[in-house]
């Protein structure tokens, strides 16, 4: 829910420091990192899963069995068959696994779609207003002050609450549009400190382009942080989905996702607690897994954080 | 220094008709219509039409604006569609129950998270500062109201040790544990990576070649300075952590700013969820400046230009 | 100085969150009185007003039905209509209705109740007054009254020097007559209504605007202290013409979600868990023996249907209603939906109200290969389907998915398309037209006549609004008129043409008829009702809420 909490990234020094760090040190610290890996497998297992949900999935996630409840219309235990409600069913009498797989989807797509619209409006102000200074710097990051100190969560709810016919798309697009202020901050500081680097200020001597400066010169030094933060970024909008489904403005029905799993099985707790421990399970991991890889991604791309 | 407070109290001000304006004009974007949700399903359309005239929906978007802004100004939120309550004073009621929880809630954050970070930076890249890293991302990693649910099933019903739900002394340690749970992590975070810092700076090792015992180099030198980004990230959280108490409010029925707000988004009642946001961004708004303010005077080295 | 502002900053913090947790570690839990002669329960939802020119909502009734009297109301257990604090006399056209108020009726500031009074709360409920925006929600029940358009004037002010409807007046301190236009039926249940309590005018004309926080009438409990959104409490109002001893409190928590309520029940803190009862309260209950014998359960007078848009193609086709009904497996919804707590619909009308059509019995049985052979001979080729329920709560949604399922299971392009803002989906009525062919509908009972639901939810006058679909049949719309305007005494007659107007909104196929409303709730052992815990479930009825003052609570 909250924004991730980025290691206060020394600007100035790191990014000269940087052009002189080898990739190969990077990866190496980073293979060294046992959490870091762990993090990365788990991200990549995910990104599997939700590529091959649909032939994964023993059945549909979106039917209702109605086989699929007990006589008096209550959700299975797990029968631990995979083509037969493996882990059980919903109240609707739906397939447990089946919706899990479908809602790797749609939490990947949230987390990864929501964190590109908040990076790319971000890393473009943040670039702009770092490259071109002056008055255009100024305004813009009075725009972004300002954009920084609207509350994001109230005003995801809001945003979502006011659209009448939702699709998965406006999840992550309204996460994505309010999002941007904090990469743009990081971006422009990352901008102002590469700008003074010498091969940089020789291109501008010999005319390069503006934007083939900005986008082949500047932003390659620039991408550790934004990579660090779009990585931490993910985790936290996959929970922001779920908290949004939890308060019933998630992505629109039938769509499934962990987040809506969590809501309807919630008060099930006391007679069919697993309705909420698999998406409980499938949100920490993923979480997890990102939290785990951008954390090591950071150590790892930090010079200073000393082997 | 002054120029520096005239200068973010104008950008305060700036801000908050910033918000005072989006929000407005998302609120207006809901095309749902208020005289329905007063007069409800069974209603005439005679009856309907009364009621929109008495709210004044016949007049132009802009001099609704206007008229909303100038009722702002005056401390008017206007009234609620459902109780017809002025939601100015059901916002007042609720603000100070969720300042209370959130204040708790911050200190159960420290509690959990200092020493965790303190912790895992003396102890890097061992295996304890490896086991609690990864407890306090799994603390992150666990939605709030997973965890919530479950101290209140488990702590309050199971072991009856504390009230279930509702506002109470006692019932505000369930949803503020729950919330410092999950939000803990962040502080050891931060408070490992300052503190890996401030280790490293000269005065440390000053400290530590004048065979100063490493207890006192800890808690004299070090800690004491890596604080300072703990105290930082206190002002930025406060907008995450009101939203995360969005949630657990809903779960323990702690009638604060959160918990009117995810009742007025199930009632659809515009007029309400516009009045909680407004005044809860415009109350960030206002603790950051206030934040900064203390920051400035306590930190000699923040650059004023 | 830096360093020792941060170090008094961390102690200061350090403070705080010790005193933080010792507070709240010394501080009392929740005592559960167990000796106190208090029934404490809560709802989900807001008490909304107290105030019977508001008066809209299910909830606020509780209080309502406690604190205010009405000129007739229904017998506990019958349902039926009978004398409240006045007896009443009807004339042979069904025009003129006579009132005398009993003997000795007080308010609980101790008022006496009189036949000014009651004229005073029925011209106020049927225009409206400051405090309630401009119109009373329910004012439109008495528009048969002579006199009502000229005195409610749309919303406008009233023509100079009126001071109330010709139709209603004091003929003594103790009588009251009112005038109709033309018989009504069920005018007496309309008079049962919250709408038509009877107010203290002295009581309104004093707190104006912040009247429903000091809100008084008649009836067996008062107003102890209400705090808006959380919590109110009733005592018992010695006043009362019906006051006995011992009666318990009332404490009512509002805004209380269905988890804490079941588990604060499970404690015992709570004397009801009044429904009905989610899915997930109600498995707790089967899968708990302690739970099962507190559970009680009724089928209510409501509809839970589909509504066809037959102002355009496909289901302006009575084959394509057809085969929708055909198509579901209604049996599953009942079990999916309500696990079976209730029944099937099987016409229009619920099976408490009077015209019910017995023979009807299971008109549309599940029967996808018909369903199919009847979308061939409508002509049915893949079109669009669009399916709109309000998505504020579960179940709603779950029937959607579950009718989806179906619908495509016998060739039906159908899509769902929820709305979570409730008050999004019932403008729909206003728009007949709109870009929707199937939509999830309920009704509940305003008053125990079918009136109250053939004339609102099927008639050619309540096009574009209840009506949500524009559904219409000249026989059935010739049927349904008859019999609104005949007078109570030809209930026999009345019964016969609604009884024929069903059967053909159910081989019309006006609706897909999904399921019956139900009640359901849980009631602690020690709270002794003053009949069977049957008897009390039909207070939960719509129309009538618990009466609390005949219930004891034993020592537990």
């Amino acid at each position: 829910m909250s924004l991730p909490a980025v290691n206060p990234v020394p600007t100035q020094s790191l990014a000269e420091e940087q052009i002189r760090t080898p990739l190969q040190t990077a990866v190496r610290r980073f293979l060294k990192n046992k959490l870091a890996v762990f993090g990365l497998v788990l991200v990549v297992i995910m990104i599997l899963l939700a590529i091959f949900a649909p032939s994964l999935a023993p059945m549909s996630p979106y039917t209702s069995y109605p086989d699929g409840t007990t006589m008096q219309g209550l959700p299975l235990n797990p029968t631990w068959q995979w083509h037969h409600f493996f882990l059980g069913t919903d109240a609707s009498g739906r397939d447990e696994m089946s919706m899990l797989l479908y809602g790797t989807q749609v939490s990947m797509e949230v987390g990864f779609m929501a964190t590109l619209i908040t990076l790319v409006i971000g890393v473009v102000i943040g670039l702009i207003s770092g490259y071109v200074g002056g008055m255009l710097d100024n305004v813009l990051m009075r725009i972004t002050d300002v954009v920084l100190a609207f509350p994001l969560f109230l005003f995801v709810i809001l945003l979502r609450s006011v659209v009448i016919h939702p699709t998965v798309a406006t999840v992550y697009e309204v996460i994505g549009i309010l999002g941007w202020a904090g990469i743009a901050r990081i971006t422009r500081g990352q901008t102002l400190a590469a700008r003074k680097l010498e091969y940089v200020e020789s291109a501008r001597a010999v005319g390069v382009r503006t934007p083939s400066i900005l986008f082949k010169h500047i932003f390659p030094n620039i991408m550790g942080p934004i990579v660090v933060y779009g990585t931490l970024l993910i985790a936290s909008n996959i929970l922001l989905e779920s908290a949004l489904s939890f308060l019933s403005i998630g992505v629109p029905d039938p769509t499934v996702s962990w987040g809506k799993m969590i809501n309807l099985g919630l008060s099930w707790y006391q007679t069919d607690p697993w309705l909420i421990v698999w998406p409980g399970i499938a949100i920490a991991l993923a979480t997890l897994g990102f939290n785990l890889l951008g954390d090591g991604l950071s150590d790892a791309l930090n010079p200073r954080a000393g082997e | 220094m002054g120029s520096y407070l005239v200068r973010r109290l104008f950008w305060t001000v700036i801000t908050i008709w910033a918000i005072l304006t989006v929000t407005y004009f998302i609120a207006y974007l809901v095309p749902s219509d208020p005289a329905r949700l007063i007069a409800g399903q069974h209603a005439s359309a005679a009856t309907l039409a009364s009621i929109r005239r008495a709210l004044g929906l016949n007049r132009p978007l802009w001099y609704r604006y206007l008229v909303f802004a100038n009722q702002f100004i005056h401390g008017n939120l206007g009234y609620d569609f459902i109780m017809r309550r002025t939601v100015a004073g059901q916002v007042l009621q609720a603000a100070p129950l969720t300042f209370y929880l959130a204040v708790v809630a911050v200190c159960f954050e420290l509690i959990i998270g200092i020493p965790i970070g303190i912790i895992a930076a003396v102890k890097r890249y061992s295996f304890v500062d490896n086991f609690l890293r990864f407890l306090s991302i799994l603390g992150i990693s666990m939605p709030t109201y997973w965890v919530g649910s479950m101290l209140l099933l488990l702590v309050a019903f199971k072991l009856g040790w504390l009230p279930l739900g509702g506002v109470s002394a006692s019932g505000v340690i369930l949803p503020a544990l729950s919330v410092g749970i999950t939000g803990s992590a962040f502080y050891a975070r931060i408070l490992r990576s300052s503190t890996l810092e401030t280790m490293r700076m000269d005065y440390v090792r000053t400290a530590r070649a004048k065979g100063a015992k490493e207890s006192l180099v800890l808690f004299k030198h070090t800690i004491r300075n890596s604080l300072i980004p703990v105290i930082t990230y206190l002002g930025l959280d406060l907008g995450a952590l009101l939203g995360g108490l969005i949630v657990t409010e809903t779960i323990f029925n702690w009638s604060g700013l959160g918990f009117l707000l995810n009742q007025a988004i199930g009632n659809d009642d515009g007029s309400l969820i516009m009045g909680v946001t407004l005044f809860s961004a415009s109350a960030i708004v206002i603790m950051n400046l206030v934040v900064d303010i203390v920051y400035a005077f306590l930190d000699p080295r923040v650059s004023y230009s | 100085m830096a360093n020792a502002s941060w170090k008094r900053w961390s102690m200061g913090l350090a403070g705080v969150a010790t005193l933080a947790l010792t507070a709240s570690m010394v501080a009392p839990g929740v005592s559960t009185a167990s000796t106190a002669n208090v029934l404490h329960f809560s709802f989900s939802s807001n008490i909304e007003t107290l105030d019977p020119t508001q008066w809209t909502d299910m909830t606020s009734m509780y209080p309502m039905q406690e604190i205010y009297d009405t000129l007739v109301e229904y017998n506990n257990v019958t349902a039926k209509i009978v004398p409240g604090i006045a007896t009443y006399t009807v004339s042979k056209n069904g025009l003129v209705y006579t009132f005398t108020l009993k003997k000795g009726i007080k308010f609980s500031n101790g008022d006496p109740v009189t036949a000014q009074d009651v004229v005073y709360s029925l011209n106020r409920v049927t225009r409206g007054d400051a405090n309630s925006s401009g119109a009373a929600p329910y004012g439109f029940a008495y528009s048969d009254i002579v006199g009502y358009s000229q005195w409610n004037n749309k919303g406008n002010p009233p023509p100079a020097g009126m001071t109330g409807m010709s139709g209603l007046k004091a003929l003594s301190p103790s009588v009251v007559q009112i005038t109709l236009q033309t018989p009504q039926a069920f005018f007496l249940n309309e008079l049962a209504l919250m709408s038509a309590a009877i107010v203290d005018p002295t009581v309104v004309a004093k707190y104006g605007q912040n009247y429903q926080l000091h809100a008084i009438g008649s009836g067996p409990y008062k107003l102890k202290s209400w705090n808006q959104g959380h919590q109110m409490i009733l005592v018992p109002n010695p006043t009362s013409w019906r006051y006995t001893k011992g009666e318990p409190t009332v404490v009512m928590d509002e805004n209380v979600n269905p988890d804490l309520a079941l588990l604060r029940y499970q404690q015992g803190q709570y004397a009801f868990d009044f429904g009905p009862l989610p899915s997930e309260v109600y498995a707790k209950v089967l899968s708990s023996p302690t739970l099962k014998k507190q559970y009680h359960n009724v089928v209510e007078n409501g509809v839970v249907y589909l509504a066809f848009n037959t102002t355009k193609a496909p289901f302006n086709n009575v084959y394509m209603r057809q085969a929708v009904n055909y198509a579901i497996d209604k049996n599953l919804i009942l079990k999916d939906i309500t696990n079976g707590r209730t029944q099937t619909m099987t016409q229009p009308l619920p099976p408490g109200i009077p015209g019910y059509n017995k023979s009807i019995k299971n008109p549309y049985p599940y029967n996808p290969k018909l369903a199919k052979t009847l979308l061939k001979k409508a002509g049915y080729k893949g079109q669009a389907i669009t399916f709109i329920f309000p998505s504020n709560n579960t179940d709603h949604i779950r029937t959607a998915e579950i009718i989806q399922t179906e619908l495509r299971a016998v060739g039906m392009k159908v899509s769902i398309s929820g709305t979570s803002q409730i008050g999004n989906y019932w403008p729909l009525e206003d728009n007949a037209s709109g870009n929707w062919n199937i939509a999830w509908t309920d009704w509940f009972q305003d008053y125990p006549d079918a009136q109250d639901f053939l004339f609102n939810l099927l008639s050619t006058q309540a096009f574009g609004a209840t009506n949500v679909g524009n559904w219409t049949d000249p026989t059935f719309q010739r049927l349904v008129t008859q019999a609104d305007e005949l007078p109570a005494s030809a209930q026999y007659q009345r019964n016969l043409d609604y009884s024929k107007a069903e059967s053909i909104a159910v081989n019309k196929a006006a609706w897909a008829f999904l399921y019956n409303e139900w009640n359901d709730a849980l009631i602690q052992p020690w709270v002794k009702p003053q009949g069977t815990y049957q008897d009390l479930m039909l207070y939960l009825h719509p129309v009538k809420t618990p009466q609390f003052q005949y219930m004891h609570v034993a020592p537990h």
